[in-house]
């Protein structure tokens, strides 16, 4: 289990202090991929690294399982080495002057292991990854997709509870990437590790995560469950960083089952009220949760009705820009290419769509 | 952190306290006392400094030859480095080779072969154009403008070495451009090729300036039987008694002083320029293909010139000292006097004066101060960029460290003399004064290579191995001192190379029971022994030589083992 609670960190330099964690709290259950997902800069490699006691957090309180290793009201710091973490790399950070056996072997030392044993808990790390064969291999001669395999090798070979992940896989090719996220999810269910894992690529954080906690500007915005996040946020934050978003101006006009009904330039829908209070509001829903409705239903609820601005072939669907009023959506039709100019009406599902709170930014389209 | 703190007292006390001492003894003004003996301050070296016509004369004769030399050394630096590495001259690896050459001769033992040359009275140069009925172009050494001359020429291949970068950098299609707007040549080279030079040449101005300032060697073997000083040797006779009676260290700490301020200005000079140099970068990297200009018709005459100032600086010397080392007395090259050649001064060197233990005391001080200042260095670049310390503490440690580049050799030896009489530890007299001296010398160089090797080692793969369980300690014995290997090699090579040439500060510190190799040759050529003192300087510029040779030596033999390691691996794939 890692546990973090109301971590704070402030850099200072020449031009005044930058807060880069403002009271950041988490909690990963025990044997599950808890993602830190966010912008670059929003101090998730930060708090990825504070929690590996490679920078130190002004305040706050850091647990590993049953172990408090930092905590600023009690003093306790536990240095990076005596934390008992394994650790993935960005670079790699495979040591260039040994070969993949001593750079595997390298964590074993502290512990004080006969031969035998050492050697074979580097050959099971090694054949947890596929690369026994290689155990003689000095470093600089292995491609990145082996380089990974040995940094992870490398991070499991001394059995620790907890596995940190800072961006693995951005070095890699996408195809490779395609082909690791797979087994690192894989090796973590099998040998039952926490795994902490510090990503911007929202892709790979909704495949491999348990839990997600989304960051921006230092803080933590919300935690939860990557279908949760997806489908139902809480935040307008969330639901326009994770996947495509429309938010469309309206004015709440009224209740409609358990949410309320929202007049927009399109037509009328309803959906559930996330934030704000005032009738000036913005209806969100993703570009696939909307499908072509006959002519006849315009004018219903959750239709919308509008002219076709642009659309883009994009094999498995098609991109469809809708117009009226100077307001655009975006909507992912499949089947066929509707003509530029033409009008066109489509249905929502009030399912997944939400209402928040106006915002001054301008609407995504 | 222990470490940072220790490191902080351990440059502290190579640096801050000598020059506290040197300050303290600048105010006192009784001849034949050491600081610690002063009985009464005063200000009198100070008024005798800013009163005395000499100083006028000093400063005059030290900014003529620093200036002189600088411009002769640049100059010639310049030219070469345009023309092999920007032209088509022929021989450009035999070029290359003669200029670096000097590198390898310590330039006390290169004015000695240039007394050889062109000394008045039977300097070799001097009797060939007097036999050839040219007198009036005989040439006396014993001048300021002799000084410049060897000095200059001698710089000229450190100086190469510096300039040669930037012009083999730099993106041909600069000087393409403008061949293209119409200019020649000349043009090109004075309106485009210097001037988008200008922020490296003007580092390597200011850098040699300095050198030149606080040099001792050639001033010290030409300039003081030719009766011109500078300061650094007016700082060397006011402490020898046979110049001055008592040794006056009082005025010798008050030159000092005067001497350390103007370097001191311009080394915060050359490190501004060095820092804003980085705003004009002359180095594109694409599309980057060096082309060579053609120099037409002058190919063969620029050709000529140019071995011909090669065999001057370099060959013309060495055979000279060479020759001269095989000659009982002497006698102008000649097939007759071929008849003479013995190696009978190499032979007295062993048996007459003591050789071996010359030998013996250059090797352990050398060895001892290249390991000393490589691993100090080491530590204060780990300190410097990867310390978990302040930003501020770290620049402090920087700026400490960068501290004795603006301290003259001669300083520093004469700073030494006061610490080790006044402090409680035995070792004034000792080769240990001489190598602790030399790591306050070459501390602020080192410090700057292992840097520089530092910042090539990604800081994830030190934090790797905390991660992997590691205290600091250890990660640093496992992960980054190996990595730091090739660079911890050459920085001991650079700094023994540096130790064994250098004079000024062994030349204040030796005691007969501590004579090393630069001091042994400087006694013999003073006491006239200059048959020995020519042999022992062949030795040391052999010695030079192989050492130079090691680097790329081991370099190559790095990779020949590596090579082997992967075949060796090769197997395991299959």
């Amino acid at each position: 289990m890692i546990f973090a609670n109301e971590l704070s960190k402030a850099y200072t330099g020449e031009r005044g202090s930058v807060r880069v964690l403002n009271a950041v709290s988490f909690e990963a259950a025990p044997g599950s991929v808890f993602t830190l997902l966010g912008p670059s800069g929003c101090g998730k490699t930060t708090t990825l690294r504070c929690i590996a006691g490679l920078e130190q957090p002004d305040a706050g309180e850091i647990r590993l399982g049953d172990r408090k290793v930092f905590s600023s009201r009690e003093g306790i710091q536990l240095g990076a080495e005596r934390r008992g973490l394994g650790m993935v790399f960005q670079s790699y950070a495979i040591w260039p002057h040994m070969t993949v056996g001593e750079n595997v072997s390298y964590p074993l030392d502290g512990l004080k292991l006969g031969r035998a044993e050492r050697d074979s808990r580097v050959r099971r790390a090694l054949d947890l990854v596929g690369l026994a064969a290689l155990v003689d291999r000095p470093a600089p001669n292995l491609s990145g997709g082996q380089q990974q395999r040995v940094a992870l090798a490398r991070a499991l070979v001394a059995e620790p509870q907890i596995l940190l992940l800072d961006e693995p896989l951005s070095n890699l090719d996408a195809k490779l990437r395609d082909q690791m996220r797979r087994e690192i999810k894989r090796l973590q269910r099998r040998l039952g590790v926490t795994a902490l894992f510090v990503t911007h690529d929202q892709e790979e954080a909704l495949a491999l995560s348990d839990t997600i906690a989304l960051m921006n500007n230092g803080e933590v915005v919300e935690v939860g469950p990557p279908r949760q996040l997806y489908d139902a946020p809480i935040h307008r934050f969330t639901a326009g960083f994770l996947g495509l978003a429309n938010f469309v101006p309206g004015t709440v006009v009224g209740e409609a089952g358990d949410g309320v009904m929202v007049e927009t330039a399109f037509g009328r829908f309803a959906g559930k009220r996330r934030s704000g209070t005032t009738p000036a509001a913005d209806l969100f829903f993703r570009p696939h949760k909307a499908s072509l409705a006959a002519d006849d239903r315009a004018g219903s609820l959750d239709v919308g009705t509008g002219t076709v601005a642009e659309t883009i072939f994009l094999g498995e669907t098609n991109d469809v820009l809708v117009e009226r009023d100077g307001q655009r959506v975006r909507l992912r039709l499949p089947g066929r290419l509707p003509r530029e100019g033409e009008r066109l009406s489509f249905a929502v599902d009030p399912e997944f769509s939400l209402v928040f709170e106006r915002s001054s930014a301008p609407p995504a389209a | 952190m222990l470490a940072f703190a220790a490191t902080v007292l351990v440059l502290a006390y190579l640096t801050l306290v000598p020059l506290a001492l040197l300050v303290y003894g600048s105010f006192m003004d009784e001849p034949g006392r050491l600081p610690i003996e002063a009985s009464a301050l005063s200000l009198q070296n100070y008024v005798q400094v800013v009163t005395d016509p000499a100083t006028y004369r000093l400063l005059a004769n030290t900014a003529v030859f620093t200036i002189g030399a600088t411009a002769l050394g640049i100059g010639l630096a310049v030219a070469f480095a345009w023309l092999v590495e920007r032209t088509d001259i022929w021989g450009r690896n035999l070029l290359l080779i003669g200029i670096v050459i000097p590198m390898a001769i310590p330039n006390m033992i290169y004015s000695s072969a240039w007394i050889l040359l062109l000394n008045p009275q039977n300097g070799w140069i001097n009797d060939l154009l007097r036999q050839a009925g040219l007198g009036w172009l005989t040439f006396n050494i014993y001048s300021l403008a002799g000084m410049i001359l060897v000095q200059g020429l001698s710089l000229a291949s450190h100086a190469y070495l510096l300039v040669a970068a930037p012009f083999k950098m730099l993106d041909p299609t600069w000087e393409e451009q403008s061949a293209i707007a119409g200019k020649g040549v000349a043009a090109t080279l004075w309106r485009v090729t210097l001037p988008s030079l200008k922020p490296a040449l003007l580092a390597a101005i200011i850098f040699f300036t300095v050198v030149n300032m606080e040099t001792f060697d050639v001033p010290g073997t030409i300039g003081i039987p030719a009766q011109v000083n500078v300061f650094s040797t007016m700082i060397y006779a006011a402490t020898q008694p046979e110049y001055s009676g008592l040794p006056d260290y009082g005025l010798a700490s008050t030159l000092s002083i005067v001497l350390l301020l103007a370097a001191a200005c311009l080394i915060w000079v050359y490190q501004r320029q060095t820092r804003h140099a980085k705003q004009f970068v002359t180095v594109t990297g694409k599309g980057f293909r060096p082309r060579r200009i053609s120099l037409g018709r002058y190919r063969l005459p620029l050709t000529a010139i140019a071995f011909a100032v090669v065999a001057a600086i370099s060959l013309l010397p060495v055979l000279m000292l060479i020759w001269r080392s095989l000659m009982p007395f002497y006698m102008a090259p000649s097939p007759k006097a071929l008849g003479l050649v013995s190696l009978k001064a190499y032979v007295d060197l062993f048996t007459g004066y003591d050789l071996g233990q010359v030998l013996r005391n250059t090797a352990l001080m050398s060895i001892t101060a290249g390991i000393a200042t490589t691993l100090l260095a080491a530590l204060v670049a780990w300190l410097v960029l990867r310390a978990p310390v302040p930003a501020g503490w770290r620049s402090m440690l920087n700026r400490l460290a960068f501290l004795p580049m603006a301290i003259p050799s001669i300083v520093i030896g004469l700073s030494f003399i006061f610490v080790y009489l006044t402090l409680p530890i035995p070792i004034y007299g000792t080769i240990w004064i001489i190598a602790i001296a030399m790591v306050t010398k070459y501390i602020a160089f080192s410090s700057g290579m292992m840097m520089a090797a530092q910042m090539q080692i990604s800081p994830e793969l030190e934090e790797a191995s905390r991660l992997a369980g590691a205290g600091w300690g250890r990660t640093y014995r496992r992960i980054t001192f190996p990595l730091l290997t090739a660079a911890l090699v050459n920085c001991f090579l650079w700094v023994v190379i540096h130790v064994v040439r250098e004079l000024a500060v062994a030349v204040m510190l030796y005691s007969s029971r501590s004579e090393v190799l630069s001091t042994k040759v400087w006694s013999l050529w003073l006491g006239g022994w200059v048959a020995q003192a020519s042999a022992l300087g062949v030795l040391t510029i052999l010695a030079l030589v192989l050492l130079l040779g090691l680097p790329p030596t081991v370099i190559r033999l790095r990779r020949k083992l590596r090579n082997l390691r992967e075949a060796a691996a090769v197997p395991a794939e299959a």
